[in-house]
């Protein structure tokens, strides 16, 4: 016996077949049941069946909303609940691991002799994929949490997580960290690239920075660094700039920036054997190094002085 | 906003738990899905039908309601039935609905002195 699927088949079913076996049957009878009741309300008062059935059914509404009604299922991904931890969460991880990605990913393609080009493409791929990657499995980690049940409450918010004011007069502790992480991690990275390197000779990694400087220039630079980051907490604990402490950061600022420029302009700072090995395609290797190194050392030094006197002022009026 | 958009949310608003007092009051006589929806249409509550019926299952879930199969007529229909527990909660929440209808009625009396 054949027998045609009315609308009314078609939008039980759809509603009720996300519903488990063993309540489903129970709810498809008295919907089934609700329905003809309706429809035959409408006939009664004068409306064509099929008229009446369409119009019983639109309006029931979309069935995924009545099947979600009928299984307590929340209607979204991530509830009012969850959602200030799920973006404070998001956040953080953004403000750490992209910094982190961008920068090893750049140098990383750089010091492999990869074309500048490549260098800038590939990075910008590599961090949007990390943002997608972070995006998704902190989402999904949330959406399972959400439904596991339980109550939420929340990864506790203290007092302590009140931001600091940023007016601009007084050192913010997230501006802090970002510049003692800062020093920390160039000073890692001087010893690092020692260690570790793309290309090896003898048997032994060939560092991009020139070997004979681990005498002196290195282990100066890196205590410059450790000074540099020292600077910064005094004045974190501070609280704020004043005209002494902008003097006291210029000055490990330029004991750190005079002899770099100088290592770089003097052709101290590569190893030359490293630099033949690069395959930068039109740019030639030394001459970019060495300017970006310029570039990037001297204005540093600089606006961070221009920014730490301006601070300063701002903090006494 | 406009006050006719905020004025429909605000109603929604109050008449949002209305309708679970309503079914635990009406429901002390048996009664089924849709009937049941008729007749709280016309004692004034506007429900929609998709609203009320997953309700009632939420409601006997919970205990306040309890429910049967009909088969005396050609429609097999599900009875919904009050509970014990459900008629306790239900005079609590009436009792609630009265408190806070004196309460608005001192505000609005007191304002106006």
């Amino acid at each position: 016996m054949t027998a045609t699927t009315t609308l009314t088949d078609r939008y039980v079913w759809a509603a009720l077949r996300s519903l488990p076996d063993t309540k489903r049957a129970d709810i498809e009878r008295e919907l089934r049941a609700s329905i003809e009741d309706a429809v035959e309300a409408r006939v009664d008062s004068g409306a064509e069946r099929d008229e009446a059935e369409r119009h019983v059914l639109l309006e029931l509404g979309d069935p995924i909303r009545l099947a979600a009604q009928y299984a307590d299922r929340p209607l979204y991904v991530i509830g009012p609940n969850m959602y200030p931890d799920w973006l404070r969460l998001l956040k953080l991880l953004f403000a750490i691991v992209l910094p982190f990605v961008a920068l090893g990913s750049g140098t990383v393609l750089a010091l492999t002799g990869a074309h500048i080009g490549e260098v800038i493409g590939d990075t910008v791929v590599t961090l949007l994929g990390t943002t997608m990657h972070l995006v998704f499995w902190t989402t999904f980690v949330f959406w399972i949490v959400e439904r596991a049940g339980g109550t939420w409450r929340g990864m506790g918010w203290t007092l302590a997580q009140l931001p600091d004011i940023d007016d601009g007069k007084h050192v913010s502790r997230s501006e802090a960290i970002t510049g003692i992480a800062f020093s920390v991690v160039a000073a890692v990275a001087l010893i690092w690239q020692q260690n570790f390197s793309y290309f090896s000779v003898e048997g032994r990694p060939l560092p991009v920075l020139q070997e004979q400087n681990w005498s002196f220039w290195w282990p100066y630079l890196i205590a410059v660094l450790v000074l540099d980051a020292l600077v910064l907490v005094a004045v974190y604990r501070r609280r704020r700039w004043t005209y002494g402490m902008v003097a006291v950061k210029a000055v490990t600022n330029l004991a750190f920036a005079v002899p770099a420029l100088w290592l770089l302009l003097t052709d101290r700072a590569f190893t030359p054997a490293y630099i033949d090995r690069l395959d930068w395609g039109q740019a030639d290797p030394h001459t970019t190094l060495t300017v970006i190194g310029v570039l990037t050392i001297g204005i540093i030094a600089v606006w961070d002085v221009v920014q730490n006197l301006i601070r300063a002022r701002r903090a006494r009026g | 906003m406009d006050t006719d958009a905020a004025l429909a949310a605000h109603r929604q608003e109050l008449r949002r738990g209305t309708v679970v007092v309503a079914c635990l009051t009406v429901l002390r006589e048996p009664n089924y899905g849709y009937a049941l929806l008729e007749s709280l249409e016309r004692a004034g509550f506007e429900v929609e039908a998709n609203t009320l019926y997953p309700l009632l299952r939420r409601l006997e879930t919970q205990g306040l309601l309890t429910s049967d199969w009909n088969t005396d007529e050609a429609r097999p229909r599900k009875f919904y039935r009050t509970t014990i527990e459900g008629d306790a909660m239900a005079t609590t929440l009436r009792a609630d609905w009265a408190q806070l209808t004196t309460a608005i009625t001192e505000l609005d009396e007191g304002d106006r002195s």
